[in-house]
């Protein structure tokens, strides 16, 4: 595999699980829990050869599975398919990503790399109509709550290894820093850019921030109502992380059945 | 086989389970709240279109002891499905306290369908000011620079309620005719007149 794709592999997945789990955590957590995710992959990276590591990943991926795909259901119901039933969500995205993973990994990872040229196009043009509607006057309130730091350190250090470990299993992989620093300081970004918008006290009401933020859009009575289509640059990185999610789960039974 | 399968699960999976057809929709164009020991609602809601071209308007009253019954209510006397995403104005009441601003907050903060980002001002008569406005002329008024109206939407009063309990909006007041009444600052749980050049 190429180092590029598994290094935009790695970005998307950063993204995904920091969209799902870690919007309304402090950026100091995340400055101090990646620094320290670092460090413990570089640690654990020696332990990859032991089998009880594989279960341990076994364990842990089918526990994110089920939290994973609960989550990005209640997104899609929550944003884009109003009213409508979580169950049916459920199935449909089970079975379309059970179709992404039917071959083996190289084909995915590929299909993520050539969809990844589109999703930055979409948030570049996200970017570009959400600026406008900066206030700088949010920039100054409770900004030093961002400087709190809390157990959710621990969390996203957990999650920066869990990935290295996950990717580790599947191929040969080597830690890329330049793409590792810019997939840390892609929510940095979207999150301050996000509070001098909304403000923070709304930023931690809403559950969905970025979605509201998209909401804002409003040109020239036309450039309006556009979160529907500016918000597949979430989806995409939820659908990918859901089924590299199922792609572990079937490489490492398929690995164990082999083995057997 | 996988590939029919696939094409059928697709075909059948199609997003229609939450429908409703345009005629089953009160869309609602511009509310106004008032308080006296119970909620009364005004809303006006999108009818048809008339030979000039213009959009016909209807007026509803509706009251009830909080902010669900009053939406639950219009529904049942409408008949039809509220469809809130279209809101251009919310025209609060003068006499507002904090408990109700606090409910109607909460309330459109978990509202899934509404935007917030419509323009919110105060007045007192609601009812008469959206039985007798043509339509979007309280709107125009407000884009209307020579007026100094302030322009501000719901989601930044919200903000501004929600960091420092302060901000400023305007009031417009029905006598022959709609008419802008200054501008005025909630602080300390109350509103006060400020002048122009406070703006």
């Amino acid at each position: 595999m190429k180092k590029i794709e598994i290094n935009i592999l790695l970005f998307v997945l950063i993204e995904a699980f920091f969209l799902l789990y870690g919007i309304h955590t402090n950026l100091i957590n995340i400055l101090i829990g990646t620094i320290l995710g670092l460090i413990l992959t570089l640690v654990f990276s020696k332990l990859k050869k032991y089998t009880i590591m594989k279960y341990f990943l076994l364990i842990i991926t089918i526990i994110l599975l089920f939290s994973v795909t609960i989550k990005i259901s209640l997104f899609i119901t929550h944003n884009l398919l109003k009213n409508y039933s979580v169950f049916l969500v459920i199935i449909s995205l089970l079975i379309i990503n059970f179709f992404l993973i039917k071959n083996n990994y190289h084909g995915f990872i590929k299909s993520v790399e050539l969809i990844f040229y589109f999703f930055i196009l979409i948030k570049i043009i996200s970017l570009v109509l959400v600026i406008p509607n900066i206030n700088l006057e949010y920039f100054n309130i409770n900004l030093l709550e961002e400087l709190n730091p809390n157990t959710n350190i621990i969390f996203i250090a957990l999650i920066i290894l869990y990935l290295h470990q996950s990717i580790y299993y599947l191929c040969d992989y080597i830690l890329d820093k330049k793409i590792y620093i810019i997939s840390i300081i892609n929510p940095i970004i979207m999150k301050l850019l996000a509070i001098t918008i909304i403000g923070r006290t709304l930023f931690n009401l809403y559950k969905y921030p970025y979605v509201n933020i998209l909401k804002s859009i409003k040109y020239l009575n036309f450039f309006e109502r556009m979160e529907g289509i500016l918000s597949f640059e979430y989806l995409f990185s939820f659908i990918t992380l859901l089924a590299f999610l199922l792609l572990i789960i079937k490489s490492i039974i398929k690995k164990t059945v082999n083995y057997l | 086989m996988k590939k029919l399968f696939l094409l059928i699960f697709i075909l059948f999976i199609t997003g229609c389970m939450n429908y409703t057809e345009l005629n089953d929709l009160a869309i609602i164009k511009s509310i106004g709240i008032e308080y006296n020991h119970d909620y009364f609602i005004y809303a006006e809601i999108m009818e048809d279109i008339d030979k000039d071209n213009i959009p016909k308007t209807k007026v509803i009253k509706a009251s009830g002891k909080n902010m669900d019954e009053l939406f639950n209510n219009i529904k049942l006397l409408v008949n039809k499905e509220i469809y809130l995403d279209h809101i251009d104005l919310l025209i609060l009441d003068e006499n507002l306290n904090k408990e109700n601003f606090d409910e109607i907050i909460i309330y459109f903060l978990n509202y899934q369908e509404l935007r917030n980002d419509f323009y919110t001002i105060i007045g007192n008569n609601i009812e008469n000011i959206l039985n007798n406005a043509k339509y979007d002329e309280i709107e125009k008024m407000i884009i209307n620079n020579n007026l100094k109206i302030i322009k501000i939407s719901f989601e930044e009063i919200i903000s501004k309620y929600l960091d420092h309990k302060i901000f400023n909006l305007s009031k417009i007041i029905y006598n022959d005719g709609i008419q802008f009444d200054g501008n005025y600052q909630y602080r300390n749980n109350k509103l006060e007149r400020i002048n122009h050049e406070k703006n």
